[in-house]
């Protein structure tokens, strides 16, 4: 009886703590037209500490979104064009000669900041895009024989171009893993595209208010990791991730030539926080199948590899994905 | 007059001294060479019979018309191209021939006349003969004749036999039936049993929603157990009635698939509603409803079956079954 008061009071402390949803939903909504996915993909992200890579054509408001949010939380932005030529030290910083102090200094780089978007991330080559995980991973830089800690909360938001074009250099699949979701984004509606061209001819562009401080995000953090996961989900959740490693053994034999690897153990891991902050999202104080479901795309669809096979049959993914939770019991 | 005849004489030896010597200084540049690849062959062997023909550039000199044989017992196989070639102001010509004999001897391949011209006056020169020695195989005559190689022996290849095989299959299998129904006979047991009709989803579901009740789960603290039992009860019935794999589907998704059959009974789609949130507060979000709550549930359950079900009315007069739905 106890578990369940518990569950009640926590119900009731999210349905306090999560007032902020709204507000930042709210602000956003002032300068973004539709894109709810994006904005609640950026809720989850910030909410379970995790990153996000999007995938979408240019003009669908990433830039504008990442900086909006960051705005409604009244922290550091930053934007970083990945070129061929950056080089790691564009990215986190560097020791420069004062000849003030006839010392050498850290003059830190853009990568001290709360909110960041990597913009472009697989032009840059491999040691840029490592330096840039490697920090994403251990939330500090070191440069020189001084180690700093990032900003909190830290987000990196970033943009990936389809890997067939050409002077790209395609994410490893490791890296791809750290990466908590990959949202890929569509052109919006024939009516929010209407909202889009109004509000860009309007002669003022609508400013969003600080709704949020970074430590309010971090003690929103707390709460989410106190959502209550039944065993039925992390059950669930673990069948999800198996039948991707061992199609086979969840009536889906036809995916085995056709899935190269499956999910990760982090993708277990990151498909159940972001359930929870999901589910912390629509104010409740528990997961249930739904919000697993929510996810499930976005966690996983960067973390299948598929086969020749599969791409030479066109498919995809998110079909295996589909297919996955058509096929896997629903506790 | 006298010295009208010894000047005309004179001409006329000169003109055929010169034309003679035209031809024979012709001749002598014409380099014509046949030779053989071997002078000693095995009765059906093959060799080459080769001509080379060296001349000036300028001289159109005509090859013999050489067809089926060379000689009366041998015999052109394969006639190749011929094959030219520059050797400084001359040019060579190749021209071979692929022969053979099938007669043991001593055979002659004669001299062939090449024809030439050279300023309209016409000639041949000649190939040298040739002879060709035929050996046959060294016969013992003391042991009897007997076969090159046995005779060859192949297996029965499947495509062979598989007529007999099918027919054969097919009297076997229609003796074993014979059999089967003889013994069937004799033991008085009917040769045809009428298939049993399947059981309607709905009587599945009302059958276990007995035991559930039987089971008294919630009574004994069991309160998860009965909700997931009740719900998989409720989810196996909906893909039995519906077709609708309610087993993969979340407690939204099934209230969404059954939109259209639930909007017609208001009722009903409260109350199987509120089960199923019920059901999910108490699976996944350790929620205890009261008991009273779970008797409610569980008639909730009742009633959905009871009111989608489609029952088979059996028509005594008509062999074709109704059907009627359980909507009260």
């Amino acid at each position: 009886m106890s578990e369940t008061v518990n569950i009640r009071e926590l119900n009731e402390r999210i349905q306090r703590e999560s007032s902020f949803v709204d507000l930042i939903q709210i602000e956003m909504g002032k300068v973004i037209v539709g894109q709810k996915q994006l904005i609640e993909s950026l809720l989850i992200g910030l909410l379970s500490d995790g990153h996000i890579l999007l995938e979408g054509v240019p003009g669908l408001a990433k830039t504008l979104a990442i900086k909006t949010l960051a705005e409604t939380i009244d922290a550091k932005f930053n934007r970083i064009q990945f070129t061929p030529d950056l080089l790691p030290a564009d990215l986190i910083g560097t020791m420069i000669y004062s000849q003030k102090e006839e010392n050498f200094i850290v003059k830190k780089g853009p990568i001290f900041s709360n909110f960041i978007l990597a913009d472009e991330i697989n032009r840059s080559p491999a040691k840029v895009q490592s330096a840039l995980l490697e920090a994403m991973q251990e939330k500090q830089v070191t440069i020189g024989a001084n180690t700093f800690e990032l900003g909190k909360p830290f987000l990196v938001l970033a943009t990936q171009n389809p890997i067939e074009q050409e002077g790209t250099y395609p994410l490893p699949e490791a890296q791809v893993d750290r990466f908590m979701l990959k949202v890929v984004i569509d052109y919006p509606k024939k009516e929010e595209e209407r909202g889009i061209i109004r509000q860009n001819l309007a002669k003022a562009f609508p400013t969003v208010s600080k709704v949020l401080r970074p430590e309010d995000i971090l003690k929103a953090r707390d709460v989410v990791k106190d959502v209550y996961m039944d065993e039925k989900i992390e059950k669930y959740i673990l069948d999800i991730i198996f039948s991707t490693r061992y199609p086979q053994e969840y009536n889906l034999s036809k995916f085995q030539s056709l899935i190269q690897y499956g999910g990760s153990p982090r993708a277990s891991i990151s498909l159940a926080m972001a359930s929870k902050a999901y589910a912390f999202i629509k104010r409740r104080g528990y997961v249930i199948p739904e919000d697993v479901r929510a996810v499930c795309h976005e966690v996983l669809r960067h973390r299948i590899g598929l086969t020749y096979e599969a791409e030479a049959e066109n498919i995809t993914t998110e079909d295996i994905i589909t297919e996955i939770l058509n096929t896997v019991e629903v506790p | 007059m006298s010295g009208f005849y010894s000047m005309l004489k004179l001409i006329l030896i000169s003109g055929i001294v010169s034309v003679t010597g035209i031809q024979s200084a012709y001749s002598q540049k014409i380099k014509l060479n046949a030779y053989l690849d071997t002078t000693t062959i095995l009765i059906g062997d093959q060799l080459k019979y080769n001509i080379e023909l060296e001349q000036p550039k300028n001289i159109s000199v005509k090859f013999p018309v050489l067809v089926d044989s060379l000689a009366s017992k041998i015999e052109i196989i394969e006639s190749e191209p011929a094959d030219t070639a520059k050797q400084g102001d001359n040019i060579v010509v190749r021209k071979r021939y692929l022969i053979t004999s099938f007669d043991s001897g001593y055979h002659k391949i004669p001299a062939y006349k090449f024809a030439f011209a050279i300023d309209n006056i016409r000639d041949t020169i000649s190939s040298q003969e040739l002879f060709l020695t035929v050996n046959t195989m060294p016969v013992d005559t003391s042991k009897e004749i007997m076969d090159i190689k046995p005779v060859m022996s192949t297996p029965f290849s499947f495509s062979e036999i598989k007529t007999e095989i099918i027919i054969g299959a097919i009297v076997l299998a229609v003796l074993a039936l014979l059999i089967w129904i003889l013994i069937r006979y004799r033991k008085n047991k009917p040769i045809f049993v009428p298939r049993k009709p399947q059981e309607p989803p709905h009587v599945t579901a009302l059958r276990a929603l007995d035991a559930l009740r039987a089971e008294k789960l919630w009574q004994n603290n069991q309160v998860k157990l009965y909700y997931t039992r009740m719900t998989d009860i409720l989810r196996a019935y909906i893909f039995g009635r519906f077709g609708i794999n309610a087993m993969e589907m979340t407690s939204e998704e099934i209230l969404s698939a059954l939109e259209m059959e639930l909007n017609t009974d208001m009722e009903l789609k409260t109350s199987f509603t509120k089960l199923l949130v019920q059901a999910d507060m108490v699976k996944f979000a350790k929620e205890e409803p009261l008991p009273q709550e779970n008797e409610i549930s569980l008639l909730s359950a009742y009633t959905f079956v009871n009111r989608t079900k489609i029952e088979v009315l059996s028509n005594p007069g008509n062999n074709t079954p109704k059907t009627e739905t359980g909507k009260e």
